[in-house]
């Protein structure tokens, strides 16, 4: 049995998981090098516990910020102030202090959850704030009790999960309860069968599709192994055999050239390709399992669904995963759309495709050309709430009659099957799912002296710049190098501008003088 | 005893698969060896385990060069 729009919010959500659950583990993880596991009842009992005194400091509705990496302490956290009728304003730990301080103030936070390493900032932001671990231990070892603080209500405000806007500026995306619920039960429909089997939690929990892999894990009880970083994903793999990952591409790109990688240190490429090219002679499941068991077992030998959103995935490499008996169910969505709003099914699967709406979600192409090609336009429960306190961008983000402008392009074939086939916006979409506006680091570079125009974009999957520089400055692209890696300095990871192009000419233009974007 | 870069080098060499990869520690780990924020993430949690140290995602932010993980090492290893 399966949760369903009964269950509408967390707190009813986590009584399902009590009463069909209990008993059962659902979460675990390593601490140092000790590994460390919670049931069902332990994990609800705390988050009950910890609701009430969060209920008992905060008024309902109050903002409630969590500044930190994955941890059980953090999904303590959430779940807490999400059932004390609180808002949960999940923060990316990777971005700098000076983003993080203007969105702590942004998003009207009365109380920080920090974890160790984030003191200064906790201090800097003049929040009352606590520990995570602090906290969490308030729960103790909490006895058996019922109830919730308060009546939680599915369409209200549940978390706001800032997202990359095309301007730049981070926007604040509202979400209820239902958005996120809705979105983790049609998945665990779609993939069917995953009671019990593992589930290798790899995303950051800030992001909603991370946390979305939390709600399905509890929605059809799949034992929950928290991945702490990028950093330990292959320790992890190998030591909780997961049969299921809720992935980026970048992620499964890996996976595919570390395989090519391992074939051609052992000189069997070709062997590889052989092998390839058998298993689609090969209709028996298990056979071709077995064939490739020493390729998946890098995975931990037990990975049978990838579900992966974030950008495009080229088609071979979905082929060859499921050559090997994993299947990659692609999904198309985006923050507003509580990640997900088409998912590839198994039996539907169009090579290229994103997938079919899900249940509770629509989707539209507005304005067609002659291929068929136009703008995505969602409508469902998923669709969010509107971006906080941003009322000209919410109202800009939807059309009269209420469907929201994703502003990407795409097609509908004939069975609905969509087709993603470009952006409308300047947006660049990395294969690691992170968004970037090219705007903000054009402006960083034009402000370089020698440094006349600038344009960014993706290439290769890296942040390109292409650079005119200024001709009157004779040593301008010897000073290059320094100036890059200073500015790189000061950006995350993600943002980081890896390769360079120099023009000998100035960007062709627009009649407005706006650079032409390729 | 091989030194901190000699033994960075040789993670970066399985790493990769590049035997002759050559670094020393003015080289950018993604404009130069081509590591992206994912490789060197899965390279640092193999450093952990060599050099028996916790690197942090927050100050995995601040490594630009083969000469930034090497300080941090050094400041960290036991």
């Amino acid at each position: 049995m399966l949760p369903s729009k009964n269950e509408n919010t967390f707190p009813a959500l986590l009584e399902f998981c009590l009463k069909q659950y209990n008993g059962r583990e659902v979460f675990r993880w390593t601490e140092g090098k000790e590994d460390r596991s919670v049931g069902f009842d332990r994990f609800i009992r705390q988050v009950r516990a910890l609701s009430f005194a969060l209920a008992g400091q905060c008024p309902p509705g109050a903002h409630i910020a969590l500044l930190g990496g994955n941890s059980y302490e953090w999904l303590l956290c959430w779940f807490a102030a999400v059932c004390a009728g609180c808002v949960a304003v999940p923060l990316d730990s990777t971005l700098p202090a000076e983003t993080l301080l203007p969105l702590l103030r942004k998003c009207d936070a009365q109380l920080l959850l920090f974890a160790p390493g984030f003191e200064a900032i906790a201090e800097q932001s003049g929040l009352p704030s606590r520990l995570m671990g602090d906290f969490a231990a308030r729960a103790g070892e909490p006895e058996d009790s019922a109830g919730w603080p308060t009546q939680a209500q599915p369409d209200k405000l549940a978390t706001i999960v800032f997202t990359s806007g095309t301007s730049g500026q981070l926007k604040g995306v509202m979400l209820s309860q239902w958005n996120i619920l809705s979105v983790s039960y049609a998945i665990v429909g779609a993939f069917q069968h995953l009671n019990g089997k593992n589930n290798l939690l790899v995303l950051p929990f800030h992001h909603i599709y991370g946390f979305l892999s939390v709600c399905i894990g509890l929605a059809d009880n799949c034992p929950l192994f928290l991945c702490d970083s990028a950093r330990h994903i292959a320790r992890d793999m190998k030591k909780t055999h997961p049969v299921i990952v809720l992935a980026v591409p970048l992620m499964i790109e890996k996976i595919d050239e570390a395989m090519w990688q391992n074939a051609r240190q052992q000189g069997r490429e070709r062997q590889l390709r052989l092998l390839f090219a058998l298993s689609r002679c090969l209709p028996s499941r298990k056979l071709r399992r077995k064939l490739f068991a020493p390729v998946i077992a890098a995975t931990g030998g037990s990975l049978s669904t990838i579900a992966a959103s974030g950008a495009a995935l080229s088609p071979a490499i979905i082929r060859r995963f499921r050559s090997m008996d994993v299947n990659i169910h692609m999904s198309y969505g985006l923050t507003e759309a509580a990640a997900s709003t088409l998912l590839t099914s198994l039996a539907q699967y169009r090579p290229g495709s994103n997938g079919k709406a899900m249940p509770y979600s629509q989707v539209r192409i507005h304005a067609p050309g002659a291929q068929g090609v136009g703008e995505i336009q969602i409508k469902g429960d998923n669709v969010f709430i509107g971006y906080y306190n941003d009322k000209a961008a919410t109202s800009e983000a939807f059309t009269p009659d209420g469907w929201f402008k994703t502003g990407d392009l795409g097609r509908l074939d004939q069975k609905g099957h969509l087709f993603v086939t470009g952006r409308m916006k300047n947006l660049i979409i990395l294969s690691n799912g992170k968004n970037v506006s090219p705007e903000p680091l054009e402006a960083k570079l034009m402000a370089l002296d020698f440094v006349k125009e600038a344009l960014v974009y993706a290439l290769d999957g890296e942040i390109a710049a292409e650079l005119y520089l200024d001709p009157e400055q004779a040593d301008a692209a010897a000073r290059l190098p320094e100036a890059l890696e200073a500015l790189n300095r000061q950006l995350p990871p993600f943002q980081r501008i890896t390769k360079t192009i120099l023009r000998e000419t100035e960007f062709s233009k627009t009649t407005s003088q706006k650079i032409l974007r390729k | 005893m091989e030194s901190i870069l000699e033994q960075l080098q040789q993670l970066l060499r399985d790493y990769t698969g590049i035997p002759d990869i050559s670094i020393d520690e003015t080289t950018l780990l993604a404009t130069d060896i081509g590591l992206d924020s994912y490789d060197l993430a899965c390279m640092m949690g193999e450093a952990e385990e060599r050099f028996d140290i916790v690197i942090t995602d927050r100050d995995l932010l601040s490594m630009l060069t083969i000469g930034d993980v090497v300080n941090y090492i050094e400041a960290h290893t036991p």
